[in-house]
């Protein structure tokens, strides 16, 4: 049922690049846009952390490249793998200016090094938190391959990875946070 | 409700996707998206054969016999500009220009 529809999403997504790829195909790319921005834009707000209209600005430049490659998209893969790789590269290609600017190597930490938030004990971390201390590769596969329901393969090539790497930092990414969440039990921080 | 050391798979799988938001409300985004948009450049079907073509005389040009270079520096050393330095730099030239056609072409 789920393939079925996926099927036909993207056989949707299909006639509307090829219309979007004729001279008056603006109208036919807007719906491209309406029908994969919130997605595009969940996806970079949450790669970015907390800045949403940073995530937006890196959504707008996504499309925009989109719609300037659009003849190179050849089909071989859905339209949204498409422009869900074009995003992460907008995202990374951020990442590397602006770690160029401070003068640092860009944020993309190894496996097992602790990412954005090093401090604090681990015990009474919500998901959030425990996320942040995942490496960039582990919480990018997890976005994909379970948050945004990509098949690994796709995920593969929105990270530009090869399909095992993505296994393996779906893998490690979980066993770190079953460690992490340990402590921690769902509902704790709501229920009084 | 699981305990978190025995999170399985499935339970982490729903506890993730519960912690994500989702997709996002338009709100005038991709009106601002279609703003941005530039312009769609005209589809230039001849470039390819004419780069094909330009690199062609490249290539010939690369394994012009040894007499042709001579006289052109023959011709550039007498200060006279003759039909086979004319020749040769009208080729450069629109190898440098279909170079510049292509790289635009690509963005």
């Amino acid at each position: 049922m789920a393939t079925d529809d996926r099927d036909a999403q993207a056989r949707i997504d299909r006639a509307l690049v090829d219309r979007a790829l004729q001279d008056d195909g603006a109208r036919a790319f807007e719906a491209l846009v309406r029908r994969h921005q919130g997605r595009v834009r969940a996806q970079l707000r949450r790669l970015l952390g907390d800045d949403p209209a940073l995530a937006d600005d890196l959504a707008q430049d996504s499309f925009v490249l989109a719609w300037r490659k659009l003849a190179q998209f050849r089909g071989e893969s859905l339209f949204a793998t498409w422009l869900h790789r074009i995003a992460h590269a907008r995202f990374l290609q951020h990442l590397r200016s602006r770690a160029g600017r401070a003068g640092q190597a860009p944020g993309l930490d190894e496996d097992g090094a602790p990412a954005a938030d090093r401090g604090g004990p681990e015990a009474g971390l919500d998901l959030d938190a425990a996320l942040r201390r995942l490496s960039a590769n582990q919480r990018a596969a997890l976005l994909y391959c379970v948050q945004l329901d990509f098949t690994h393969e796709e995920a593969a090539e929105v990270l530009d990875m090869p399909l095992g790497t993505v296994k393996t930092h779906v893998a490690r990414g979980k066993a770190r946070l079953r460690t992490l969440l340990k402590d921690w039990a769902p509902g704790d921080s709501n229920d009084e | 409700m699981n305990e978190p050391d025995e999170l399985t798979d499935r339970a982490l799988d729903a506890l993730l996707r519960k912690g994500f938001p989702g997709e996002l409300a338009d709100d005038g985004f991709s009106a601002r998206v279609m703003r941005a948009l530039p312009p769609r450049r005209r589809q230039r079907p001849w470039l390819l054969p004419a780069a094909a073509l330009a690199g062609g005389l490249l290539a010939w040009l690369a394994v012009l016999p040894a007499q042709a270079w001579q006289d052109i520096a023959r011709e550039w050393l007498a200060g006279a500009v003759g039909p086979v330095t004319v020749a040769t730099g009208v080729l450069l030239l629109v190898v440098s220009v279909l170079g510049c056609a292509w790289a635009l072409e690509e963005g």
